[in-house]
């Protein structure tokens, strides 16, 4: 099968390209050379299945950021057919250079030139035919987000494909021309082949920013955003988590519970009661977990994350941080996976551990569902959203405090300079296929851990002696007994220390164990966790949950991008000690007040 | 003619770029965000509290920290 790398600056809508080109159907995959996941995806081509990867976006060739690094690497390790490089027609005065050097390393290449809509627009002229007999490579005007030209594109693609053969390449940085001719060139053809208008203001962005960057306005507008963005996700799913909890009840009922009669009740206790139960909870709390992830990419295709990093910036300085490491925080609250992968833009190793240290302490999706079902069993529905708040709080506190701790350690010298893109209204199809890719993500791993999770709690619980479940004689009730003298001073009693062993490997198991645990389900479990515990006590555990180790694959991610077991286990010992001693200070205080 | 840095531009003033007093590799990786010697450059607005420039070059708005702006070495038009 023949292969098209897909190359160009961030902020081209180059992911927009492949998705347009290759439908949903990425994966993601492990390639020769290169570190990282790179998504991957088939498209037919005339009559051939074409294989497009997408590379992560890059300003140079010539760069040293671990992405610039990723692109060369993956061309000198991999045989690539075609090179596929997108630009944005509206920044071509940028951006040329890029095609430029392109044209210059010897192997086929094609150049798409997308947003053409937005340069039509904003009166911006290019001659493709000049530019292509310049450079010397075909030359597309297309726009992905609107589908023009794409068919034409693929016409070009297919064309181009026929008559290359694989190239490899090797020592990429000796085969470009010195930056200055590079520029000189790249201006030469900017001038030869496109008109560009005096004034390249868009009025709309401009008019757009003076409202929402405002110097005394732009924060408190930015918090009431993101406020209004989690209310209406809260809004929007309550109604279809209601009826997925319904929906999976009443499947219980007709089509498990019969089961009884023909099985023997130990498997029936593993599968029904153990595996349907626990992967059912988790299952009603995915609609939040989907909202919130069509939230974030409506956010993020809007153009408004890079202004958060603007506003965010000044304070973000105090705490050795920089804007970039706001918006990070930001997109830790659906999951920290992908946010610790996102710390690739920062190029100084000792800014990225620092916001790879804190990064961990955002209130991912998975323990807001741990979050969401005990404090509507322990507390008042008045009460319920202070403390949920309250819970966010102590998220950005422990963030901000170790970046403060630690920020003499981890200070960098890197420039802050960050792109403004202008505000963008997202198609209702870009911002579906975005979240859904997110949402694959996380159901891929939940459903792995939990599966596996729910039924080790199970086994746990009941053996080698079921009655109670998890009680004494069990597996898990000794582990409990064992973990006792850690755990009691911060009021986590046996159960529920079994829970936050499973924990560590992923929250989204924490519910799941419960019900297997308990072998009890929805308002039962709820009954069961009121009488069982107090408020501090679950007030305590929730702040343990926060705060502790998110989950394994957090640690493997951690891992995989720092390259050091010593900072790995540096930070699963700080977020553990954090964790304990946020708890305990908590509970023996509200103790002593007598609560 | 007398230069300027870019961090002591005000609102609206414009400026020609003439050069980029950083270490190669910063240098670079600014020339290629687009700050290259005889680009115009100005400044739309500027952060509270000592939080970063908002500028435009060309077809491109970028935000830069006051501190890597001291860096560009910039000739004021009028």
């Amino acid at each position: 099968m023949k292969r098209v790398a897909l190359i160009g600056m961030p902020n081209t809508g180059k992911s927009t390209f492949f998705n347009k080109l290759t439908g949903s159907s990425a994966r993601t995959g492990n390639w020769p050379g290169v570190t990282v996941d790179l998504l991957a995806a088939t498209a037919i081509l005339g009559a051939e299945a074409v294989e497009f990867v997408d590379l992560p976006g890059i300003y140079d060739l010539h760069g040293f950021s671990e992405d610039e690094q990723v692109v060369r690497k993956f061309l000198e390790n991999n045989t690539v057919d075609l090179v596929c490089l997108v630009l944005n027609s509206t920044q071509l005065d940028q951006q040329l250079g890029l095609a430029v050097q392109f044209s210059q390393l010897g192997c086929h290449c094609m150049l798409i030139l997308n947003m053409m809509d937005e340069a039509e627009q904003l009166g911006v002229q290019i001659n493709t035919e000049s530019m292509a007999r310049k450079l010397g490579i075909p030359v597309s005007l297309v726009s992905a987000k609107r589908g023009q030209g794409i068919a034409a594109a693929k016409d070009q693609l297919t064309q181009s494909l026929q008559n290359t053969v694989p190239c490899e390449l090797e020592k990429i940085q000796s085969k470009l021309s010195q930056d200055d001719s590079v520029v000189e060139t790249a201006e030469k053809l900017l001038s030869d082949s496109v008109v560009l208008p005096v004034t390249l203001e868009r009025k709309t962005t401009e008019r757009i920013d003076r409202v929402l960057l405002h110097p005394l306005l732009g924060l408190p507008l930015f918090f009431l955003f993101m406020f209004l963005v989690f209310q209406a996700i809260y809004l929007l799913s309550a109604p279809v988590q209601e009826s997925v909890e319904w929906l999976l009840g009443e499947f219980r009922s007709f089509a498990l519970d019969p089961l009884i009669n023909v099985l023997p009740a130990w498997l029936f206790g593993l599968l029904v009661t153990g595996v349907y139960d626990g992967v059912a909870t988790v299952a009603s709390f995915v609609p939040v977990i989907i909202f919130f992830f069509f939230m974030m990419a409506l956010v993020e295709d809007s153009g408004y994350l890079s202004r958060a990093a603007y506003l965010t910036d000044a304070l973000m300085a105090r705490f050795g941080l920089d804007g970039r490491g706001f918006v990070m925080l930001l997109m830790g609250f659906g999951c920290n996976v992908p946010a610790l992968m996102g710390t690739r833009v920062m190029r100084s190793r000792p800014l990225r551990l620092l916001n790879m240290l804190i990064i961990p302490f955002s209130l991912c999706s998975a323990r807001l569902q741990v979050f969401l079902f005990m404090i509507s069993a322990l507390f008042s529905a008045k009460n319920a959203p202070v403390v949920l708040f309250s819970l966010y709080v102590v998220s950005f506190l422990a963030a901000f405090g170790s970046a403060l701790l630690f920020r003499g350690r981890m200070s960098s010298n890197e420039p802050f300079v960050l792109e403004l893109p202008p505000y963008r209204l997202p198609t209702i199809r870009q911002v579906i296929l975005r979240g859904w890719q997110e949402v694959k993500h996380f159901l891929k791993r939940a459903s792995k851990f939990i599966i596996i999770g729910v039924v080790l709690v199970w086994f746990l619980t009941h053996y080698p002696e079921a009655t109670p479940p998890g009680g004494p004689n069990s597996l898990a009730g000794m582990m409990g007994d064992w973990l006792s003298p850690v755990l009691n001073p911060i009021g986590i009693g046996a159960q529920m220390a079994v829970v936050l062993v499973f924990g560590f490997v992923a929250k989204e198991i924490v519910l799941g164990s419960l019900v297997a645990m308990t072998g009890l389900q929805g308002a039962a479990l709820v009954g069961y966790l009121g009488t069982n515990m107090d408020w501090v006590q679950a007030y305590s555990f929730m702040l343990f949950v926060l705060l502790y180790t998110p989950c394994l694959s957090t640690v493997a991610t951690m891992l995989n991008e720092s390259k050091s077991w010593k900072y790995t286990t540096f930070t699963i010992v700080w977020s553990l000690s954090l964790a304990w001693v946020a708890s305990f200070i908590f509970y023996q205080t509200a103790r002593y007040f007598g609560l | 003619m007398a230069t300027i840095r870019l961090s002591a531009l005000k609102c609206g003033e414009h400026a020609v770029i003439r050069g980029i007093h950083a270490e190669d590799a910063i240098r670079q990786r600014m020339v290629s965000m687009g700050f290259r010697s005889g680009r115009e450059a100005s400044v739309i607005r500027r952060g509270r509290l000592g939080g970063p420039l908002h500028i435009r070059i060309g077809s491109v708005s970028l935000v830069i920290r006051s501190k890597d702006a001291e860096q560009v070495e910039v000739s004021l038009m009028v």
